[in-house]
């Protein structure tokens, strides 16, 4: 076992870890943070998305132990309080949430480019969403929900 | 604990001297070590127990492995630089947009972001029936790459055969560092060396690699072309998340054409042809295709049929130079 700090939506946990955890395991089993979810645990779904430093990644390809330094934010940091991220209302509004397994890997691709460009075009929003797979939407509520929080963004509404 | 992966012992390092001092332990004693980088064609390797090292060096604490910079007329890039910092760096869009381009066509944007361009020119081999869980490749004989003592591929093969494993090099940026002439650092027991990136590979599944064991990359040196075109094209299913069924990139200067290609044998294909030997273009176009074809060994290892993949090579070929061309215009 090796003990480890790592930083997850602004806070230091400290554990006890076996190396060969991955940081999806970590959350979901040892911090009980269960938004983040295992799809085909290796790395060809985009189900376990979370930011590392700000940069999607996936937490079934990266042991928890490579996560010391770095801040990891998860779905469950997304919103502020009962505040949902304008990508979250839009996924709500549009429909594109169905079974909802994707849907967090969803929001954190989508935080993600719309912290980094405020008017995406179709083929970057394509490409965001491009390596998680979603089998209910078809992707096109997605694509709109993106869109109309990016729109929304730009006029302000959050943050 | 761990669902899907084996327990292992793992170091970070967090600079050369003590990355030395541990391989050189770790030599010494005799124990089994295998490093990684961004991790991302290791752990789904190990969670498939497509092998189980007793230790995991990581390599990402290294800030020294990371970065590019440019020193006179060559661009540096540390074997840590990721796969997103380099298509998206400066330096490299400018000189090298096809390089800029192959790494971005490599996996999906989560992947990028923590995969490096050292893991992508040395990941490992692969063919359909080795990169499979263990609970599929248990419906089979275990084969060579698995220790195992057949090739579900090529029946006949047998050990003392020239290549044994077909396994495919898949690496879609090492075609295009080819093509530009890279060189590599390779930092060892015995000191540094520089290589051309095409001494690394070797044409077996297996052993694919020219590294020793205590070898690692820590730089790959890449010189500003002077009057060369480049263009890289893959093949594969899906835009995102697919390894290369094809990969073909051609590079065009006033006196020299040359292609390189990935996803076929087990290790990337390069070839020259100087524009002065024949007697018009279209010969040496024709005589490259020959080339490339005669070297191209398919099987039924991927999606696309053998003959497909076979037949997109003169395909793509005459593509690339047919956009280098319209792109000078
Ligand atoms: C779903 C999926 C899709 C993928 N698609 C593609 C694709 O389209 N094209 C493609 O090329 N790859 C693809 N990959 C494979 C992989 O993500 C990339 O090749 C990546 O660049 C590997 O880099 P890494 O740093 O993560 O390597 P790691 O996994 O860390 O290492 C890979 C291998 O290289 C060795 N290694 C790493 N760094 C060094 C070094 N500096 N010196 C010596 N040895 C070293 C390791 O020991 C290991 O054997 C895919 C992977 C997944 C999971
Ligand atoms: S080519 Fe043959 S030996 Fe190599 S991985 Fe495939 S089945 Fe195994």
């Amino acid at each position: 076992m090796n003990l480890t700090t790592v930083s997850v939506n602004g806070l230091d946990y400290t554990k006890a870890v076996s190396p060969s955890m991955t940081l999806l395991e970590f959350l979901r089993e040892e911090l009980g943070l269960t938004g983040t979810k295992n799809g085909c645990d290796s790395g060809e779904c985009g189900c376990c998305s979370v930011m590392v430093d700000g940069k999607p990644m996936l937490s079934c390809l990266m042991l928890v132990l490579e996560a010391e330094g770095h801040k990891i934010t998860t779905i469950e940091g997304i919103a502020q309080g009962n505040d949902l991220h304008p990508v979250q209302e839009a996924m709500v509004e549009y429909g594109a949430i169905q079974c909802g397994y994707c849907t967090p890997a969803m929001v954190i691709n989508g935080v993600h480019l719309l912290e980094n460009n405020k008017n995406p075009s179709n083929e970057e929003i394509k490409e965001c969403i491009s390596a998680t797979v979603c089998r209910c939407t078809g992707y096109n509520s997605i694509e709109r929900a993106i869109h109309s929080a990016a729109a929304k963004m730009k006029g302000g509404c959050h943050g | 604990m761990s669902t899907l992966l084996e327990s292992f012992n793992y170091v970070r390092p967090t600079n050369l001297d003590q990355l030395n001092l541990l391989v050189m332990d770790y030599i010494t004693k005799g124990y089994d070590f295998t490093f990684s980088a961004g991790g991302t064609d290791i752990i789904p390797r190990l969670k498939k127990q497509i092998f189980n090292p007793e230790n995991l060096i990581s390599l990402s604490g290294i800030s020294d492995l990371k970065g590019i910079e440019k020193k006179g007329e060559i661009i540096i890039i540390g074997a840590l630089t990721t796969l997103d910092d380099l298509a998206n760096h400066d330096l490299i869009k400018k000189y090298f947009p096809t390089l800029a381009h192959a790494a971005h066509k490599v996996a999906s944007p989560q992947i990028r972001n923590r995969a490096t361009l050292g893991g992508n020119i040395m990941v490992d081999n692969r063919c359909s029936y080795i990169n499979q869980s263990s609970l599929n490749r248990d419906c089979h004989a275990p084969c060579f790459k698995a220790d195992g003592d057949i090739c579900h591929i090529v029946k006949r093969a047998k050990r003392g055969d020239e290549v044994l494993c077909q396994a495919r090099f898949v690496s879609d940026t090492a075609p295009v560092l080819l093509l530009l002439e890279a060189n590599i650092t390779i930092m060892g027991q015995g000191g540094l060396r520089k290589i051309k990136l095409n001494d690394l590979y070797l044409n077996d599944g297996i052993d694919n690699r020219s590294l020793r064991k205590d070898e690692l990359i820590t730089k790959i040196e890449v010189k500003i072309p002077e009057n060369e075109s480049l263009h890289y094209e893959k093949l594969a299913i899906r835009n995102a998340l697919d390894f290369p069924s094809l990969g073909v990139a051609v590079c065009l200067s006033e006196q020299n054409l040359s292609v390189a290609l990935t996803g076929l044998n087990p290790r990337p294909g390069l070839f020259k042809a100087k524009i002065k030997n024949y007697n018009n273009f279209d010969e040496m176009v024709s005589d490259i295709c020959d080339q490339a074809l005669a070297f191209a060994v398919t099987y039924n290892q991927d999606f696309f049929p053998r003959a497909y993949r076979k037949s997109m090579i003169p395909v793509f070929i005459k593509r690339g130079i047919s956009n280098i061309l319209k792109e000078k215009k």
